[in-house]
């Protein structure tokens, strides 16, 4: 059980750094990355409690939690494809075409 | 900031934060004392189960987890988006195989597919296409009181969270000593692929159905996001006719 506590403690190291990302950086992409960081730390943290009670249930919501990360990526991406194709800029502190 | 000294400081404040972590957890209903009583404890149990000793497993794990958040570092230090992406692939690698160790196989294989896979892809397809990465000011630039308040409850949280976590069925003996409960034995079927799929289309069909509606929204959603408008889309369907009626 050791094994898992100390898990549980990384991924919740894993998920601050992932908030520290979105925190400092202005690029939109690692933004993006960081926000999937985050993602990939709550996964860690429902198989080591899967694996700790010895049921299956954390694993179908990880299942559930990829397909959410790969459409958040999608259409994530997708925005910053356009508009990068209007502003010619992926930095956050730019973004203000909603203000407009 | 000079980026070097971001790194440094990086790894420091995620070492810190282990530290703190592990001071926190002495301080919690459960020290661990050491690694070897644990790894005595459940040694006979897992033995059965497992080819690796609890031990060997430990140190695997940990290895796997400091891999993975120098690769998180990485991932939000390196000016380049391409090498973050790179790092990021390492980061979810190394949580794929952590996975394996937990006996997830079936998460491990959709991990290392679909993230590492089909999702890094992505990334790298668009930062490919969005060109040079830009001159970017790292740090706590705009709205830094926001920003500092937004970073202290993160590290609030896992100094609050991290204890909790530490003490996880683990309970103090009459004689004074933290007792881990061992990690259930589990057959070599848990985690497999009919394992999940038994939950999955039983217990949990709708979810199961509602993620793949939501699939099919962000598919098309990215199509119209990143659709063309052009402003002359008349003039040049009218183009195009006439250079195919010639033809």
């Amino acid at each position: 059980m050791t094994m898992i506590n100390e898990l549980l403690v990384f991924a919740a190291v894993l998920f601050v750094i992932g908030v520290i990302g979105v925190i400092i950086r202005r690029n939109t992409l690692i933004v993006l990355m960081s926000v999937e960081l985050m993602l990939n730390a709550a996964n860690l943290t429902f198989i080591a409690f899967s694996r700790a009670r010895g049921d299956v249930l954390g694993h179908g919501f990880t299942l559930m939690i990829i397909a959410l990360a790969a459409a958040e990526a999608a259409v994530g991406l997708a925005i910053v494809v356009a508009v990068f194709r209007s502003h010619k800029t992926v930095n956050v502190d730019k973004f203000n075409l909603m203000k407009r | 900031m000079d980026r070097r000294k971001l790194y440094v400081s990086l790894l420091l404040a995620a070492a810190a934060l282990l530290l703190i972590s592990s001071v926190a957890l002495a301080q919690a209903p459960s020290t661990s004392g050491g690694v070897a009583p644990h790894a005595q404890f459940y040694a006979g149990k897992l033995a059965s189960s497992k080819k690796l000793s609890p031990l060997a497993m430990l140190w695997a794990m940990r290895v796997l987890a400091g891999l993975m958040l120098v690769g998180g570092i990485f991932t939000i230090g390196s000016r380049n988006p391409v090498v973050a992406a790179l790092c990021l692939v390492g980061t979810l690698f190394c949580t794929g195989i952590i996975f394996l160790l937990l006996h997830a196989t079936f998460i491990a294989a959709i991990q290392v597919l679909v993230y590492a896979g089909a999702i890094m892809v992505l990334f790298v397809f668009v930062v490919m296409s969005v060109g040079h990465p830009e001159r970017e000011e790292i740090g706590l630039s705009r709205g830094i009181i926001s920003k500092l308040i937004g970073g202290a409850f993160a590290v609030m949280l896992l100094l609050r969270v991290s204890p909790v976590y530490m003490s996880y069925q683990r309970t103090v003996n009459a004689a004074g000593e933290i007792i881990s409960k061992a990690m259930p034995p589990v057959s070599s079927k848990y985690g497999n692929v009919e394992h999940v799929g038994k939950l999955l289309f039983s217990d949990y069909l709708f979810p199961f159905e509602a993620i793949s509606i939501l699939l099919l929204v962000a598919i098309v959603g990215a199509v119209m996001v990143t659709r063309h408008r052009r402003r002359d889309d008349n003039k040049g369907a009218a183009a195009a006719a006439a250079s195919a009626g010639e033809g």
